[in-house]
């Protein structure tokens, strides 16, 4: 086991070091650059631009952008938004904060409803229920984020529930408890929103698997030896489907930190997603790399736990 | 929402643009040589930490507009010479032009001294300036701001001691909420969550309010929104160098149906561009026309220059370079990518091809900056109505890294620009702005496109006296009047917007969107759509399902 999981972590570090090279790389590929979005501004000089090359770093030759990027990287610090004028880390971890209060709730809605749907689908498979919660979990894997947001919005405009926004803006609140009611109230939409695009991956790749366990040897086995359908299912199936399962779900967390760009756009969430886009748009290379090491950080952890919690369910995959 | 509402300047441009109102001067005097100006300050303002205001202020001010990271620069430019004899006079001696109330005192903002000197202490280093982030807002102004987040909102105060009497603001708490969105923007108002809907409403949702909301009214104006197509024309750039040749711009754009182009594009909330400043601008010029749409002029501008008809439908000129260009567009306005691909169609009907491309607004800036690699590119500009200083976009210096994307080289261009900035008076100033706006328009550097009206939407069961009737609508950048009139009525009062029960305030909620996605149809004909196919296709699986 030691080894096992000395041999993951070592294969983490490893793609975690090539994300760190990669980041860089990639957004300096990006044609055009923040100062030259500025030649648009009315009578730049052109000793302004360089004082303000020179200011962000951006007139060093790339090789040493790069191992100042990485010292900094290892050494924690991020650098100063070329946009928000202020280190990367007060922007970016209270835009990661709004979005993990926003994902974290729906992934597991998701996941906990979708992974049910799945079970009973497929428990109850080429039935009626098989082909509803099926199509039911297809139509909404294949909807639009955006369209279904919007569409939600439309729904609610007459019943009061929040529309946009995190929190109600100008309002006093006397206490903790009607500021996070509040904080609740507005993210009702969203988070439906993000639970039923989200839970049909869950609930159909429960069900296939499912099916797929059920026609393995030993649920004959039991069956034949009399075993009753309910305990089958219960005692031996899903223990088993729920392997794959469990990598997906890791993968999912692991992106909570990641946002969702859409999701928050519709509904105004001040969250990653939008601050990622919006900094692409801005060519804010400091935030856009933090962002991505991060998530990056954070995919490959959750991956990692993943690999060691399946090593723990199935140990076959400790020899292979 | 516009920055009048929180500073004070010496003087405030009124609605129309052309006389000046008093701000923190209440009375002044401009020299009879139009060289040097005295202003006597107001001895009660006072700034939102109880200091006074004084002349020290002032000064300090323009001197920091004077910082070369300071996007006031060039309209402090014509000052030579500023002091302050005593607390409440300021003494400015500058460069003969016209245009110094209105371009130049009018434009820059008082800001409080015993606040900046800590974070700029020399207000002449431009580092010192750019690091803004922790500067405390202390203002004068009729507004106070009371609370921020970047990106999300705004909350401004009534400033009850304010100084202008008349001037103080009927409402108490003012919320400026940022959307990302504009149809969940639209969406918030229609819900009652917000009452005031700005910039940029498009034209669907202008018509769905208008018809399904008697509660909203949509306010209509001028705009301060040009598109163009520029015409990559410098010399020493690297684009097709057909388009060196004015005739080739000429039948370009009689190939362009302007009228049908803002009915298509903007449902009628446009109108067809002839000269470079809009329709709502001081210095727009009436006299100037669209060129007209004739595709047989076109054809015959093209067949006379020597361009003939290749055997694949495109012109070729005559020595060998094919009349085929890459147009870009900004991708951040759907719209206009539509509004390229009908150009484009236009154009082949010509023997011109034009390959329309999409890009994000860096990606074009690469483009074009510094190497002029670009052949067109289809952008905007907003420009304030007050002032013909767009018209610098063209000045021969500004091209490879100013605000030129056409390259344009033209002396006498540059010799009456400069003379227009130190015009005697205003109607030399419009002569001048009228005359640069005729070479472009026959030079055709641009082919301009249409002028986007300003379409706003407020809740006017809640809120009267919004002021309307100025170019950007009610709650422009510029409109300083709305915020500062805007009255609750009565009943309602109290019910406004957010959930507020224990301050007793009528908020008024008004935003902004700059929308990172947009739909371009209406989002009702989406939803009605989608839900007609997800119907069917439920069904659909349904039935087979059955079937088996």
């Amino acid at each position: 086991m030691g080894r096992y999981v000395a041999k993951r972590a070592a294969t983490s570090l490893i793609t975690f070091v090539a994300t760190v090279v990669l980041t860089f790389i990639l957004f300096r590929l990006l044609p055009g650059d923040p100062i030259t979005l500025l030649f648009r501004s009315p009578l730049l000089t052109p000793s302004e631009i360089n004082a303000l090359n020179a200011q962000f770093g951006l007139n060093k030759p790339l090789y040493v952008q790069f191992l100042i990027y990485i010292k900094n990287v290892f050494e924690g610090n991020w650098g100063i938004s070329f946009y928000y004028r202020a280190p990367v880390s007060q922007v970016l971890f209270p835009a990661m904060l709004n979005s993990v209060i926003l994902l974290l709730p729906s992934t597991i809605l998701a996941v906990v409803i979708g992974v049910g749907l799945g079970i009973l689908a497929g428990w109850k498979r080429n039935t009626m229920t098989d082909v509803g919660i099926l199509s039911f979990s297809l139509v909404l894997y294949a909807l639009p984020t955006f369209w279904l947001g919007i569409l939600l919005i439309m729904l609610a405009i007459k019943t009061g529930i929040p529309v946009s926004g995190m929190v109600s803006i100008g309002v006093t609140f006397s206490n903790p408890w009607q500021y996070i009611i509040n904080v609740l109230k507005h993210l009702f939409l969203p988070m439906i929103t993000l639970t039923l695009v989200t839970l049909g991956q869950f609930s159909i790749i429960m069900r296939n698997t499912i099916l797929n366990e059920l026609t393995e040897d030993y649920a004959l086995a039991a069956y034949s030896k009399g075993m009753s359908d309910r305990r089958l299912l219960i005692k031996h199936i899903v223990p088993n489907a729920l392997l794959p399962t469990v990598t997906i779900i890791a993968i999912s967390i692991g992106t909570v930190v990641a946002g969702a760009v859409l999701t928050e756009t519709v509904f105004s969430w001040p969250g990653v997603g939008t601050l990622i886009y919006d900094s692409i748009a801005r060519r804010d290379y400091p935030v856009l790399q933090g962002a991505f090491l991060i998530i990056a950080l954070v995919v490959i952890l959750s991956n990692f736990v993943a690999d060691v919690i399946y090593a723990f369910l199935d140990p076959r995959v400790k020899y292979s | 929402m516009s920055t009048l509402d929180v500073y004070d300047y010496l003087i405030r441009y009124n609605s129309t643009f052309a006389p000046v109102v008093p701000d923190l001067a209440y009375k002044w005097y401009v020299y009879p040589n139009n060289s040097a100006a005295v202003f006597y300050l107001v001895k009660n303002a006072t700034w939102s930490d109880g200091y006074p205001v004084t002349a020290q202020d002032v000064v300090y001010s323009f001197e920091v507009a004077n910082n070369s990271a300071s996007r006031l620069q060039p309209n402090v430019e014509p000052i030579t010479a500023i002091y302050a004899p005593n607390n409440y006079t300021v003494i400015f001696h500058y460069r003969r032009t016209a245009l110094f109330l209105i371009n130049t005192i009018a434009a820059v903002p008082i800001v409080p001294k015993h606040v900046w000197e800590k974070y700029v202490p020399n207000p002449s280093n431009a580092t010192q300036l750019t690091n803004y982030q922790d500067y405390p807002v202390v203002s004068s102004g009729p507004f106070e701001v009371t609370n921020y987040v970047q990106g999300q909102y705004i909350e401004l105060t009534a400033n009850t001691h304010y100084f202008y009497k008349s001037r103080i603001p009927h409402v108490q708490h003012i919320i400026i909420q940022f959307f990302k969105d504009t149809n969940s923007m639209v969406a918030a108002l229609e819900a009652g969550q917000i009452d005031a809907a700005a910039p940029s409403l498009l034209p669907v949702q202008a018509q769905t309010l208008e018809q399904n909301y008697p509660n909203i009214k949509v306010v209509v104006e001028p705009g301060e929104e040009l598109w163009y197509i520029a015409v990559n024309v410098y010399p020493y750039g690297h684009g097709n160098p057909t388009l060196r040749d004015l005739r080739v711009r000429e039948a370009l754009a009689h190939a362009i149906n302007y009228t049908e182009l803002a009915q298509v594009i903007w449902k009628g909330y446009a109108t067809p561009a002839a000269g470079l400043l809009p329709i709502g601008n001081e210095y727009y010029d009436p006299n100037l026309k669209p060129y007209t749409f004739n595709l047989t002029l076109a054809n015959q501008i093209l067949n006379e220059a020597g361009y003939k008809m290749g055997a694949n439908g495109v012109r070729v000129s005559p020595n060998g370079t094919p009349l085929s260009y890459t147009l870009y567009v900004v991708s951040n306005a759907p719209e206009e990518v539509e509004a390229a691909n009908i150009i484009a169609n236009w154009w082949s009907q010509i023997g011109v091809q034009a390959k329309v491309e999409a890009v994000d607004a860096g990606t074009l800036a690469s483009i074009i900056w510094p190497n002029f690699t670009q052949d067109f590119d289809l952008w905007d500009w907003f420009s304030s109505p007050a002032v013909p200083t767009l018209l610098s976009v063209f000045l021969s210096n500004q091209t490879e890294t100013g605000t030129s994307d056409s390259g344009f080289q033209n002396k006498t261009y540059d010799r009456l620009y400069s003379e227009m900035m130190y015009a005697p008076n205003l109607s030399a100033v419009k002569e001048y702005a009228w005359e640069l706006q005729s070479i472009l328009y026959h030079e055709l550097p641009y082919i301009n496109l249409y002028y986007v009206d300003s379409i706003e939407a407020y809740n006017d069961k809640l809120f009267t006296n919004v002021f309307t009737n100025m170019t950007g609508g009610p709650f422009s950048d510029i409109n300083w009047y709305t915020f500062l009139q805007i009255q609750p009525v009565q009943s309602t009062s109290v019910v406004t917007t957010t959930q507020t029960s224990s301050t007793q305030t009528s908020s008024m909620t008004s935003s902004v969107s700059s929308s990172a996605v947009s739909v371009q149809t209406s989002p009702t004909m989406y939803i009605v759509v989608g839900a007609v196919v997800v119907i069917i296709v439920v069904a659909a699986i349904v039935l087979l399902a059955r079937r088996r």
